[in-house]
This record gives C-alpha cells, sequence and structure tokens, in this order.
C-alpha cells in the first residue's frame, strides 16, 4: 500500500509545533531526494525534526556531532586491522545511512566537511581505494548555528551550492511555545513509522515524472539569472540552483499530490532553493539591510508564466 | 489585381517579431446602433509595455463592411509604456449588424517566448435604415437612386482604401505563423473575454486556449503580472472563482495528455462565474 507524503508530513506536526517550513522543506528535499541544511539557534527542533523524519519512514538513521577533532574517516569509514583474522577490513562510517544528521556542520574543519559533501555529491565514498555505494534514499541533513562564530569553519558558496535547500528555522510564536510547553511536559509524542522506504523512493519517481512546462523552466531559470545581475549580490547563483528549483517544484507538486508544477511551486521553494546559493554584497551588512527580505523581493520581481 | 498586390507585398515583408509587453488591446465605437449614411467613430487602442517608436504589428480590424471616411492616429510614449490611439470615422455599407474586429498584435511573448498573436474584442454595430427624408450619407444616396451596381463599386473603393491603409501603415508579420499563434493575454473586455474564451474552448479543448482564458481569469480578478494562482484566487472569497482559478492553472500546466479534459474542465468553472 502507498502512503501518501502528506500522511508523514502530518505524522512530523504530532512531533514537531509549528515549524511549517522547516518540515517542509525536510520533505521536500527527502522526495527530490537532495540534502538539507537548517540553520537556526539552539533548542528550535532541528534535530528533534530529523530523527522524527527518520522515524517515520523506517530508515536507517545516523547522527554524527562535527566537532574541530572530526577526521573524514569518522563519517565515511576507513580501514582497520583485524588480529584474529590478521588482515585489513573495511568499517563503514555513520555515512552509510538513509537518513544522516550532520549536527553542527561549520564546527567541523573543511577536510572533513569536504569529505561528507563528496559523498553527497557522488552517493559513494572510496575508502582505502575501494569505492562504496551509499544506500539509497541518502539525505544529509546538516545543521549549523549561526550566532556562534568562535571555533567554526563556515561552508564556502561552492559547498553550499551541493545543499538542496537551506532552511530557515525560526524561534516559535508565543502559542506555539505554550504547545510545545504543554505537548512535551506532559506526555511527550511517541511516533511510529507511517512509512517506508520504498514509499520515499515511489515518491522520488513520482517526482521524477512530474510535468513541467517550458514556460515553468524558463520561469526558474528567469529567477536564477535574477540573482546575477541584482546589485546586492555580489555572486548569483549557478545553473545548478535553476536544476534545484525545478527539482524542488516538482517535489512540491508531488507532496501536494499533483503530477505537474506550476509557478505557485516555482515560487514557493525559491527562497530555500537560493539563500545558500548567493552572496550578498557587503553593503547589505553596511546599510543593515534584511537579506532574506531583500531575496524575497527579488523573487517577486520576477513575472511567473 | 488588388489579390496580387497585397499579395506581393505581403509576401516581401518578412519582418521578424518584436518581443511586445501587450497590456491591452481594444475596440470602441461612440455608437452602436447608427442610421444607414450616417458615422461613427471607431477606436483601437494598444497599450505595450515599452517604449516604441511605432507599433507595425498592429494589423486594424477588418472593415469591408464599412467605408472608411477619415483616420487619425496619436502615439504617446512615456518611459516605461506606449500607448497608441487610432480613430476611424466610418459608415456601414449595408443596413443590418456588422461586426467590427478583432485587431491583431503578433510578437513575441516576452513569458514563454513563442510568437504570439494578441487579439482584442469585437463590437457589433447595427445599421439602421435611414427614415424618410433623413439626410443621408454616401450609401444612402445610392439607395435611394437604387444604384446597386454603384454599391458595389462603392464596397470595391471601401476594400481599396482599406488595403492601401493597412499597407500604408501596417506590416503584417509572415503569414505561415498565423496558425501558431495563440492569443495569450487578450485585453477583451472582462465579461465578454470570459464567455468568449467558454466558448473557444469548448470549440478547441487545447493547452493555448486554456492559456488564454487563464490570462482573461487573471485579468478579470485585477491580477498583476508579477501575481501567481494562489495570489489571484486569494482576490475572492468566492469559492466559484477560486475553483475557476485552480481548473485554469491545472488547464495551462497539466502534463501532455491531459490538456484537453483540463480545458473543457475549466470551460465548465468559467461558463459557472459567467453566469
Amino acid at each position: 500500500m502507498n502512503v501518501e507524503p502528506l500522511v508523514v508530513r502530518s505524522e512530523l506536526a504530532k512531533a514537531i509545533v509549528g515549524q511549517d517550513e522547516m518540515v517542509d522543506g525536510l520533505l521536500l528535499a527527502l522526495i527530490a531526494g537532495g540534502h538539507a541544511l537548517l540553520e537556526g539557534t539552539p533548542g528550535l527542533a532541528k534535530t528533534l525534526a530529523c530523527t522524527s523524519l527518520a522515524c517515520l519512514i523506517g530508515g536507517a538513521f545516523r547522527r554524527v556531532q562535527f566537532t574541530p577533532d572530526l577526521l573524514p574517516s569518522d563519517v565515511v569509514g576507513t580501514r582497520i586491522y583485524d588480529q584474529r583474522a590478521g588482515e585489513f577490513r573495511v568499517e563503514l562510517g555513520p555515512a552509510f545511512a538513509n537518513l544522516l544528521l550532520a549536527d553542527e556542520i561549520n564546527r567541523a574543519p573543511a577536510k572533513v566537511q569536504s569529505a561528507l559533501l563528496e559523498a553527497m555529491q557522488e552517493r559513494q565514498v572510496t575508502i582505502a581505494g575501494e569505492t562504496h555505494a551509499l544506500p539509497a534514499p541518502f539525505v544529509v541533513l546538516a545543521t549549523q548555528n549561526p550566532l556562534d562564530g568562535e571555533g567554526t569553519y563556515p561552508l564556502p558558496v561552492a559547498q553550499l551550492d551541493r545543499f538542496l535547500v537551506k532552511i530557515r528555522v525560526a524561534p516559535p510564536t508565543r502559542e506555539q511555545e505554550l504547545e510545545i510547553v504543554a505537548r512535551y511536559g506532559d506526555h511527550p509524542p511517541t511516533l511510529s513509522a507511517a512509512a517506508a522506504l520504498d514509499d520515499v523512493r515511489a515518491w522520488q519517481e513520482r517526482a521524477r515524472a512530474v510535468h513541467v512546462e517550458p514556460p515553468l523552466r524558463a520561469y526558474a531559470v528567469d529567477l536564477v539569472r535574477a540573482t546575477r545581475s541584482h546589485p546586492l549580490i555580489e555572486a548569483g547563483a549557478s545553473p545548478r540552483a535553476s536544476l534545484a528549483l525545478v527539482a524542488l517544484a516538482r517535489a512540491r507538486s508531488v507532496l501536494q499530490g499533483r503530477s505537474f508544477a506550476t509557478p505557485d511551486d516555482v515560487r514557493a521553494v525559491a527562497p530555500a532553493a537560493l539563500r545558500h546559493r548567493v552572496a550578498w554584497s557587503y553593503r547589505v551588512a553596511a546599510e543593515e539591510r534584511d537579506p532574506e527580505r531583500e531575496l524575497r523581493e527579488l523573487v517577486a520581481a520576477v513575472s511567473p508564466p | 489585381m488588388l489579390a496580387l498586390v497585397l499579395a506581393a507585398c505581403l509576401g516581401a515583408r518578412g519582418d521578424a517579431y518584436r518581443v511586445l509587453h501587450v497590456r491591452a488591446l481594444t475596440i470602441s465605437v461612440d455608437r452602436t446602433h447608427v442610421p444607414l449614411g450616417q458615422a461613427l467613430h471607431l477606436t483601437v487602442r494598444a497599450v505595450v509595455g515599452e517604449r516604441v517608436q511605432a507599433l507595425p504589428e498592429l494589423i486594424l480590424p477588418d472593415l469591408t463592411a464599412f467605408q472608411v471616411l477619415a483616420d487619425s492616429e496619436r502615439l504617446d510614449r512615456q518611459a516605461d509604456a506606449t500607448t497608441y490611439v487610432a480613430v476611424l470615422t466610418i459608415t456601414p455599407n449595408l443596413p443590418g449588424p456588422a461586426v467590427i474586429g478583432p485587431a491583431y498584435i503578433d510578437a513575441i511573448d516576452p513569458r514563454s517566448r513563442q510568437p504570439l498573436r494578441y487579439r482584442s474584442n469585437t463590437v457589433t454595430v447595427v445599421a439602421l435604415a435611414a427614415a424618410p427624408g433623413e439626410a443621408g450619407g454616401i450609401l444612402t444616396r445610392l439607395k435611394a437612386l437604387a444604384l446597386g451596381g454603384l454599391a458595389l463599386v462603392g464596397l470595391a473603393t471601401a476594400a481599396l482604401a482599406l488595403g492601401a491603409l493597412a499597407l500604408a501603415r501596417r506590416r503584417r508579420p509572415a503569414a505561415a505563423a498565423d496558425h501558431a499563434l495563440e492569443p495569450f493575454a487578450p485585453a477583451l473586455p472582462p465579461g465578454e473575454a470570459l464567455a468568449a474564451w467558454v466558448a473557444r474552448l469548448r470549440h478547441a479543448p487545447s493547452r493555448a486556449n486554456a492559456v488564454g482564458a487563464r490570462a482573461a481569469l487573471w485579468e478579470r480578478l485585477g491580477a498583476g503580472e508579477r501575481e501567481t494562482a494562489e495570489d489571484v484566487a486569494a482576490r475572492t472569497s468566492d469559492a466559484r472563482w477560486r475553483r475557476a482559478v485552480a481548473a485554469a492553472e491545472r488547464a495551462a500546466f497539466v502534463e501532455p495528455g491531459g490538456e484537453a479534459a483540463s480545458a473543457l474542465h475549466l470551460a465548465d468553472a468559467l461558463e459557472v462565474v459567467c453566469r
């Protein structure tokens, strides 16, 4: 029996109060087969959302706490010598999971980040000359804290480009916070698998088959190109962003139970697909502008078909 | 002979289409009921979102049922738009109703980058038989003299005048592309536009017609060019209009194979809101 992604979404809402953007972003990344970067201050249920999602789809879930002393082999795996057998064997790392939570990814040095990002891109890792395919689906959910500057290694734009979406996790409203206190104070909700990995693969297959009319593709490209001519953007988004926009629009169509994408799909996913792919000019900070607002205005200024 | 001259002139003009944001294209008359022999004014108005020196893409409506007595045109150029207004003084050739229009603009649609034909609305003028003793116009006098043959000459003259006018001021794009041109953003008066699109969708339930009907629906709901279906639906709380918006979105973007059914569904939804 096929389970619709909306079922998982409603189950996820039992664990996460509010945070619609985060919940939708995670599901879109999962359906589109991409990776998600979650940015928000501690305590906003980023990790809870990831673990809940893993539980609901019944996949293998691993979590890696990124620290400055982490090594690439701690993520992808290594060769170790088995004294009993008298030979080397490969110990696969936590990257071999369906959902990998890379907590505080910006706390690890560039060498570890690039090892993970390579795995994200290639969906395979090479250990001691031997290539190992990662399981399917393989989705990395990485979190980072925007406030801690000390002891962090910010991901460069070129590496951020590997993430399909960047989700901003905002603090809850007062009512939502009251609901969190009530819900988790008495009987914390328990989740059980609502779907199976086969369902996820079926959603991904459906997403790939979603019809995108040519004017819609042109709209996605126009949105991305608009970032390259924006006076406040130093480096605009790459063509990978155009691909991401279309992939996410397809995923949103599946989430909404449609077999075709619409301009609303493209527009809705544009901030999540673009916000980490542009480098804002120094003027944005100097003039105390809000990049998120500038991005929303940029998206609104492009005419949909 | 005239046909040969026209064909030669048209054939020589293979001008490429321009990209134009056609914001409005309408025709109107100052009187819809006019005694035979009296004149009325036909106004053709086009607004494009570019500052242009001329608008040769505009093709005036067919006026073979009328005699053109005089014409004038005006081009107002703003910073980011140009308004073209032509006023033609015309008189009907025969008593009874006569349909004027549509006028056309053939251009590259800036959204789809495809050549498209924008059509104006049509207007119906009813020529009334002149009352006895009333001061008549050219054709009334011709009728009074019962010179049917002369009337035919008048018709031919009108056709020649129209052809000359069109050739002097308009270049018609390559006729071969006509069959592929479909209206994308027609500027018909709102009520009339939707009803016209219902008929067109029923006659030809295609994606192109669905896209045209969607544009007319957007216009009817006062949507701007940067609004999506969610914005447009938010403009009304009436469930019937919201259903029409959803049907239009589906018909415009549905996967191949589903166009006809979606277009007919859109026609049904539009028919409900047109009632």
